[in-house]
């Protein structure tokens, strides 16, 4: 135990040469979620001209409102961009929907174009339907989660699991690319002890420091967004098993990374790759068959699964569990054979040495 | 029995020779320097005597055992100086000990002892909660000389042991190993300082692109040359010179 406890320590305390690194490492989930949700939150309103303001259609727009109330369209007559011109004005005559509108988009890509049409179309079904006060057709909508959580609050569970695949993997790589830096390696290279107490004292430092990540992140997320991520027990178990995949994973590369600098760029790459294909960013309905085996097999993705299940009650199986636990048991014991090959027994490494 | 044992040994990285039939042993108690320029292959010998490398060919025995087959049991067996102190700046001296003795002690139990007896004898301890990073360079070197004394180990390693330590400091050092030498540990130094050589070591081989270019002491060394006294009056070294107006007190 004593063993243990001085190599935590020494990985706890032996953070000075790496220092910004583990700032950013702290403070990234917040700015993330501040750039991505904080700007994105509430329903976007188009801002659009119109060339005429006296038709039912137009006047129809009024009433065109998400289900939150916000208007889909902002009607700015001095917006140029996006122009709707009815050369013939829309009418409905025996149940039937008539008219001629064209849209002149000044946009950047077919993506825009798309979305405009899109919200077109929803306003000429608007007002089709103010022709018709019962409404023959009747739209219920019934969401993943018990209730549909804001834009802010999904990125805000979302981004959970970012912060603590950067963190885990920063402090699991840098657990071992410091000892290169500091030739402290030969050290461990010449340890008769068993690999499992430093390789355990390692993943406990990293894990002790990395927690501090999340529990800013969820300080600020509840304190100032108001957006509650800690709502259960079982969001402490889901935490603990993501960090474990992810600082062994950061132990793996680590063995073979030798300065800081690589050691963060990789991380920062490798958990943004790894939580944009492991479904952060949300549904991967429509994406590429490629990318959606990637989003299912990728444990991350479970773990994004888990989290919105704590904290919107989302779907959920067994599967999403038991499937990042077998996965990290893997990874384990290949750290435990590359720390073994490369480190304890480096006879085999003697070329690259 | 030879504590340290090496014969004919060869070691290549792709096609240089870092050691090319190198031979030698080292006796118990004994101080056994390998001199040689840069390059010439000493830190290879010491890679290859812990098992950090495996010889090509020849044969390398520790206390009678083979590295290569004993590795994990000799391991207790040496103590290494690297060339480089390969300390925790961010730790102090006591921290970067305890983390010393977590890899390399079997029984904790007696560590605040044995640390506390380290910091004495390599005269740290009234620096001894001060991180390493505000140590001068020979307080590196005494602590990185402790730090190998943890496990008490038969044999110690040391690889360049003052480079970059000042007069005062080197001396200190030598009377440390010397110290050590008369406990009984073995001593095998690596260095290119003529004067530590000469100043330390029982016996010197010196080894030049790896291989064996002549063994002995130092008195036997210089006397192979042929040339008896050149002078009748012994001239002062600069190391005599500048401890005559510097002192010996250390200096941190």
């Amino acid at each position: 135990m004593k063993r243990l406890l001085f190599i935590i320590k020494t990985e706890i305390l032996a953070t000075r040469s790496s220092l910004p690194f583990h700032i950013i490492a702290l403070l990234s989930p917040i700015l993330f979620l501040l750039v991505f949700a904080g700007q994105l939150d509430k329903d976007i309103s188009f801002p659009i001209s119109f060339n005429t303001t006296d038709t039912p259609f137009y006047k129809s727009i009024d009433n065109y409102k998400s289900p939150a109330g916000t208007p889909y369209y902002e009607q700015d007559n001095n917006c140029t961009s996006i122009l709707v011109t009815e050369t013939e004005p829309l009418k409905v005559i025996n149940n039937k929907l008539s008219g001629s509108i064209n849209q002149r988009i000044e946009s950047i890509d077919k993506n825009i174009t798309k979305n405009y049409r899109n919200r077109l179309t929803g306003a000429i079904s608007n007002f089709f339907y103010t022709k018709f006060p019962e409404k023959a057709i009747q739209i219920s909508e019934t969401s993943l989660y018990e209730k549909d959580p804001s834009w802010a609050s999904f990125f805000a569970a979302s981004i959970l699991i970012f912060g603590i695949l950067l963190s885990g993997l920063l402090f699991g790589i840098l657990s071992f690319t410091r000892e290169w830096e500091l030739n402290s390696i030969d050290l461990l290279k010449l340890s008769p002890i068993n690999p499992i107490y430093i390789l355990s004292g390692k993943f406990l430092g990293s894990l002790i420091k990395s927690i501090i990540t999340v529990v800013l992140y969820i300080i600020f997320v509840t304190l100032k967004l108001k957006i509650l991520i800690f709502n259960s027990a079982e969001i402490i178990g889901i935490i603990c098993l993501a960090y474990f995949t992810a600082i062994i994973i950061g132990m793996l590369i680590g063995i073979v990374l030798k300065q800081s600098l690589v050691a963060f760029i990789t991380a920062l790459i490798g958990s943004i790759l790894l939580w944009v294909l492991g479904g952060g960013f949300g549904t991967s309905v429509g994406m590429a068959k490629g990318i959606q085996m990637i989003i299912n097999i990728n444990p991350i993705s479970k773990y994004v699964k888990l989290v919105l299940h704590s904290c919107f009650n989302g779907p959920t199986s067994l599967i999403d569990i038991i499937y990042p636990v077998i996965i990290s048991i893997i990874l384990v014991f290949f750290l435990y054979l590359k720390y073994y090959k490369e480190i304890y027994k480096p006879q085999f490494t003697s070329v690259k040495y | 029995m030879e504590t340290i044992l090496f014969k004919d040994v060869v070691k290549k990285y792709k096609s240089i020779i870092a050691n090319n039939n190198l031979s030698f042993s080292v006796n118990k108690g004994e101080i056994f320097g390998l001199l040689g320029p840069n390059g010439s292959g000493k830190t290879t010998a010491i890679k290859l005597l812990t098992g950090l490398l495996y010889p090509d060919s020849g044969e390398i025995k520790i206390l009678g055992k083979s590295p290569i087959k004993n590795w994990k049991a000799l391991r207790y067996s040496f103590g290494l100086v690297p060339e480089q102190t390969s300390l925790y700046p961010d730790l102090n001296a006591v921290q970067n000990l305890q983390f010393a003795a977590s890899l390399y002690m079997n029984d904790l139990k007696k560590i605040k002892g044995t640390i506390h007896h380290i910091l004495d004898l390599v005269e740290l301890q009234n620096r001894a909660k001060d991180k390493v990073e505000t140590y001068s360079g020979g307080m590196k070197r005494r602590l990185s000389i402790g730090r190998a004394l943890l496990h008490d180990p038969e044999i110690i390693l040391l690889d360049e042991p003052t480079l970059g330590v000042d007069v005062q400091g080197s001396h200190r050092i030598w009377e440390y190993i010397k110290t050590l030498a008369k406990s009984g540990k073995t001593i095998f130094v690596t260095t290119n300082v003529m004067s530590e050589a000469d100043y330390l070591c029982n016996r010197l081989l010196i080894i030049d692109h790896g291989k064996n270019i002549a063994l002995g002491t130092p008195d036997e060394l210089k006397e192979s040359l042929g040339v008896k006294e050149i002078t009748i009056k012994k001239k002062p070294s600069l190391d005599d010179v500048f401890l005559h107006y510097t002192g010996r007190s250390l200096r941190d």
